[in-house]
């Protein structure tokens, strides 16, 4: 006799709404999920063991491509944790220092945005996805001036930058709208005058969107920290826990901001406010470095030797990234290339809280609950 | 012309049926296929436009013939057939939805007596009719043998089943109000209430339910959850390709259009738009109480103007058309809003809206306006002046 | 459920799709698109724009500024640069016999710019590269150079300027073509030549070139820059705009003019107003957009 059967179904890896190549394997009792697993390793491209051939300026690039949305982080993190390989033989100019924040911050919010907005069009809502298309062009705009590059930057380099801010793309703390895609004052006013209130019109505060996002994905502040997570999806579940404020590195400790935190129980609402939240608070660090470089002009590179040989030693550093913590190990055997680089990647610890999250939830919540925790999937499998 | 109806009058009844019908059924399927053609391109631009893009642009001028070559090019595509499907299932499924969704345009009253097959149980032929897009969504997903137009196609069963009771429920008040399932006869009788009168605003309530149920029985957002892209990639037309899976989206938009016209001849009053007279009889329903004045009222004052152009049958067939068109496309625009702006709802959230909000209301909206109706046809003259009445609920009578 | 519930939950609805709505319908009306229609119309170009790395031409004797040290090779993070030289038995110079970039492999990364020593790479604008065949991706030595001429200045004698503006930050389009190279025997992509070369410059420019060694016994480059186009109607657009670029490239742009206003005021003068303001814009943003 025939009986009914629970029903396997393969997410991917060509899937529209996997935000890259992931497989998700899910077993559904009707429309209810009783079994989820990610499997990843698709978009794979060996970029630790890649590293132990490349001389340390070489992996800046490399570092790029990890986490292609917020790519001016990755570099961040691998920087830093070279000049802590260096002890004090490396001074980086406070300018350079300040600069880098500048644009941790920036690209935080145009992460953020795409992350929102694939969220929301996973949901359904196009229209809100390409308005967070319209204002990352812009931003990327001003990545391109002052970089070169739109997205993969190789900006950051070992001892500092590798050029200063162009003249006058700062701007004046008046510049409007019409100035969003010319000057970094022009996109923060656009930002917080006309891009928030529209995604809380049109998203947040949305009835359909809180119906679908309520109550779907719990994951309990127990859970979060269980399951290593970190950045918005630890304080969407109510753990009040910033790197920038806990651990301050580069000159955070000098910035003024809060951390927004989920209610205790978090659900995909919360993780999507937390976001919601620090994009205002990444433009009020912004407002706070522009009126100090606007001040401060000075030399952007220190002191480096022209072939880099840290000492023999290993360093662990780990930043606050977009998606929550990226961390970078890297040991020195004294020579030209890094003797071994690891990198911990914020989505591939977050992709785990999956399986927990999703049973018992019907098939459009795997969508929304992947869309909630927020990944990339060339970080994921590097 | 004389020689050409003398022809006409020489052949039997039975070939005057036959060629009658042949030509209501070119000009329906021409008149579908326009309409596709501009909803198409007209749901790209209005997406484009919210979305400060410009849509297609090259074809035509500014884009706006861009359905043709659309078409072309789903015409000269390899039709993929996958294996293992059910055969005769998939290959009919497409062919069946488009039918489904040109035979409604049959009863729609297209202008004063301008309806192919004025049916006088047209609303029940709506319901009727629609139930084969659910036969078309099953055999779709079923035949497909694959496992995310199974599901799709399961959504669309339930979720066009659940819709249905609700659509017909909500048209109710309007038959009531109306007092026929004939299409034609309702449009008449909202021009008889004159402008104001229309059955937008007795009916508001009915209205959106019909809105927001109509949107269900179309499969669009927010309620697009059969082929919702991000979840079930294409849901149930996964399997199809080239011209078979255009039928689907021809379908898709002359239903919508479709179904468009349906409510501009509920709600909207049809073909019948803002003369003269209509326009100051309004204002008298607004000034003296609703449902004052009925339509030729006022017809005093354009006494004069009778002899002119204004009664002339055509003149009133084409301004007739142009208004059916135009409260058409404002509904298509809604719908295309309503889908650029919202987001989409789940599965059991769509139910519950169905059976839990839409249906009770529904009939608590035929319960309404049995109510008011009962209420103005006692109660409605409240004297206000010795010698003039305000007709409290004039809209109900 | 009760009512309550029931209408305020639908009211809540209502009022938010109403927000929504109003919110796209604004975009549509009161926004304009902001599409670049691509092929017709292109976006503008940032000064510092990475496209592809080029072979610079010296245009004032035809060689190619390359030296064939290597050092772009090694910097190479993705090893796409192919490069096989000779030594040059009567120069003792390194010839390059190809020097190729792999593009379909290039990250546009820019370590080989800056780790070139002689300014013969730069980051150029140019970014529609595709090819139908991937194996002509592979741009060899012709091309870069071909390529990078628009890129490229006549470069004049005299000491390297250090602590100049680093040459990839600014990918200069200066515009120059193959008819700008100064030596009548000088041909594209020729190698460097013994020290004692003199090239022979075409006949117009022939006694300019004495006029300035008369007239200018200071030696620096600034003040030959504005002499070197003095008096040439003769002259082609993209020559003209030759002098700023020179004059920018000498130095960190401001402290030249300075100079060049100290030392030679009538040279200064002489130069036109559109070259006057080419290298002010030149000093400024480093670049002069064109």
């Amino acid at each position: 006799m025939e009986q009914t059967k629970e029903l396997l179904v393969n997410m991917g890896p060509q899937h529209p709404s996997t935000h890259g190549v992931l497989r998700l394997m899910v077993k559904l009792d009707g429309e209810t999920v009783t079994w989820c697993e990610p499997d990843v390793g698709y978009l794979h491209r060996c970029f630790e063991k890649l590293s132990e051939a490349k001389t340390y300026p070489q992996v800046i690039p490399f570092t790029d491509r990890c986490d292609y949305v917020g790519a001016i982080l990755n570099e961040q993190v691998y920087v830093e944790a070279v000049e802590k390989l260096f002890g004090d033989a490396i001074v980086v100019p406070e300018r350079a220092q300040y600069i880098r924040v500048l644009m941790a911050e920036f690209q935080r919010i145009a992460s953020h945005l795409i992350g929102l907005g694939s969220a929301a069009m996973d949901l359904g809502a196009v229209t809100p996805f390409l308005y967070a298309w319209r204002d990352r062009e812009k931003m990327y705009t001003l990545f391109e001036r002052i970089t070169g590059a739109r997205m993969l930057y190789n900006y950051l380099r070992v001892g500092g930058l590798r050029n200063d801010l162009p003249e006058g793309i700062i701007g004046a703390e008046t510049d409007g709208e019409d100035k969003a895609a010319e000057t970094f004052w022009g996109f923060i006013n656009y930002f917080d005058s006309y891009v928030v209130p529209q995604w809380d019109g049109l998203v947040t505060g949305n009835r359909i969107f809180q119906w679908r996002t309520m109550n779907v994905g719990r994951l309990s502040a127990v859970d979060a920290i269980a399951y290593g997570s970190s950045g918005p999806v630890l304080r969407g579940s109510g753990v009040k826990f910033d790197l920038r404020k806990n651990l301050p590195y580069s000159v955070y400790d000098r910035m003024e901001f809060d951390i927004p935190v989920g209610k205790e129980d978090g659900d995909c609402f919360d993780r999507w406010s937390v976001r919601m939240k620090e994009m205002e608070q990444s433009s009020r660090i912004v407002k706070q470095c522009l009126k100090w470089l606007a001040e401060n002009p000075g030399e952007v590179m220190g002191k480096v030797p022209r072939v880099l040989k840290p000492p023999k030693g290993e360093v662990y550093h780990r930043i606050e990234g977009a998606r929550g913590e990226i961390a970078c190990y890297v040991i020195s055997d004294g020579g030209p290339n890094p003797f071994k680089v690891k990198y911990r990647s914020p989505c591939f610890t977050h992709l785990q809280v999956m399986p927990l999250l999703c049973p018992g939830h019907k098939v459009a919540d795997v969508i929304a609950i992947l869309g909630s925790i927020d990944i990339v999937l060339g970080e994921v499998d590097r | 012309m004389a020689a050409l109806v003398e022809f006409w009058k020489s052949l039997s009844p039975m070939t005057q049926t036959w060629l009658l019908g042949l030509g209501k059924a070119s000009l329906i399927l021409v008149w579908s296929l326009a309409n596709f053609g501009f909803a198409m391109v007209m749901e790209r631009k209005v997406s484009a436009w919210m979305q400060n893009r410009v849509g297609p642009w090259r074809s035509g001028l500014h884009g706006w013939i861009q359905f043709i070559p659309d078409l072309l090019k789903l015409y000269h595509k390899e039709f993929i057939t996958p294996k293992n499907v059910d055969q005769a299932v998939y290959r009919i499924a497409p062919f069946l939805g488009f039918l489904s969704s040109v035979l409604i345009w049959l009863i729609i009253p297209i202008g004063p007596k301008g309806t192919s097959m004025d049916l006088d149980i047209g609303i029940i032929f709506i319901a009727a009719i629609t139930g084969y897009d659910v036969i078309m969504v099953f055999m779709a997903g079923w035949g497909s043998n694959n496992k995310y137009s199974l599901l799709g196609a399961m959504r669309g069963a339930a979720q066009m089943i659940s819709y249905e009771i609700t659509l017909v429920m909500s048209i109710i008040g309007v038959v009531m109000m109306a007092g026929s399932l004939r299409l034609s006869d309702i449009v008449l009788a909202q021009i008889n209430r004159g402008w104001f009168g229309w059955f937008l605003l007795p009916q508001f309530l009915g209205f959106i339910i019909f809105l927001i149920a109509s949107l269900a029985e179309l499969n669009r957002a927010p309620f697009d959850l059969t082929e919702a892209e991000s979840e079930l990639v294409a849901g149930y037309h996964t399997e199809y390709s080239g011209f078979r899976w255009a039928m689907f989206a021809l379908a898709e938009y002359i239903h919508l259009v479709g179904w468009s016209a349906i409510a501009a001849s509920l709600f909207l009053g049809g073909w019948a738009g803002p003369s003269g007279s209509t326009f100051l009889m309004g204002l008298g329903n607004i000034v003296s109480g609703f449902g004052r004045f009925p339509n030729g009222g006022a017809d005093f004052l354009f006494a004069g103007a009778n002899w002119w152009l204004w009664a002339h049958p055509v003149t009133v067939y084409v301004f007739g058309l142009f208004w059916f068109v135009f409260k058409t496309y404002l509904f298509v625009f809604l719908a295309m809003w309503i889908r650029w702006t919202l987001p989409r709802v789940r599965i059991d959230q769509l139910m519950d809206l169905g059976w839990k909000f839409l249906l009770p209301a529904s009939l608590f909206n035929i319960f309404l306006t049995g109510v008011l109706k009962y209420a103005a046809s006692v109660w409605g003259n409240v004297l206000v002046i010795p010698g003039t009445s305000f007709h409290l609920l004039g809209w109900w009578m | 459920m009760g009512v309550n519930s029931f209408i305020g939950e639908a009211w809540r609805a209502g009022k938010s799709f109403v927000t929504g709505l109003n919110i796209t319908f604004n975009e549509m009306v009161f926004r304009p698109p902001i599409t670049v229609f691509y092929p017709d119309e292109k976006d503008d170009i940032p000064a510092w724009f990475r496209g592809i790395p080029l072979q610079k031409t010296d245009l004032l004797t035809g060689e190619y500024k390359c030296t064939s040290c290597a050092m772009c090779v090694e910097a190479c993070p993705v090893n796409v640069i192919t490069l096989e030289w000779h030594q040059d038995p009567t120069t003792k110079k390194k010839v390059a016999d190809r020097y190729a970039i792999d593009m379909s492999r290039c990250m546009l990364c820019n370590f080989c710019i800056e780790a070139c020593p002689f300014d013969s790479l730069v980051m150029g604008m140019d970014y529609e590269l595709c090819k139908i065949d991937p194996e002509n991706m592979v741009y060899e030595f012709e091309d870069l150079l071909r390529l990078g001429l628009k890129y490229s200045k006549a470069e004049l004698p005299g000491p390297k300027v250090k602590n100049a503006t680093p040459p990839w930050v600014f990918a200069q389009l200066t515009g120059a073509t193959e008819a700008d190279i100064q030596d009548e025997n000088g041909f594209l992509g020729r190698p460097p030549t013994g020290k004692g070369y003199t090239p022979a410059l075409k006949p117009q420019f022939q006694k300019k070139e004495e006029a300035v060694a008369q007239t200018a016994p200071h030696e620096g480059q600034a003040p030959a820059a504005p002499a070197l186009t003095k008096n040439t109607p003769t002259q082609t657009a993209p020559v003209n705009a030759n002098p700023a670029n020179v004059s920018a490239e000498a130095g960190p742009a401001k402290p030249a003019v300075a100079k060049a206003s100290e030392t030679t005021p009538a040279e200064v003068t002489e130069v036109r107003p559109d070259q006057a303001t080419n290298t002010e814009t030149g000093t400024k943003d480093g670049g002069e957009s064109k």
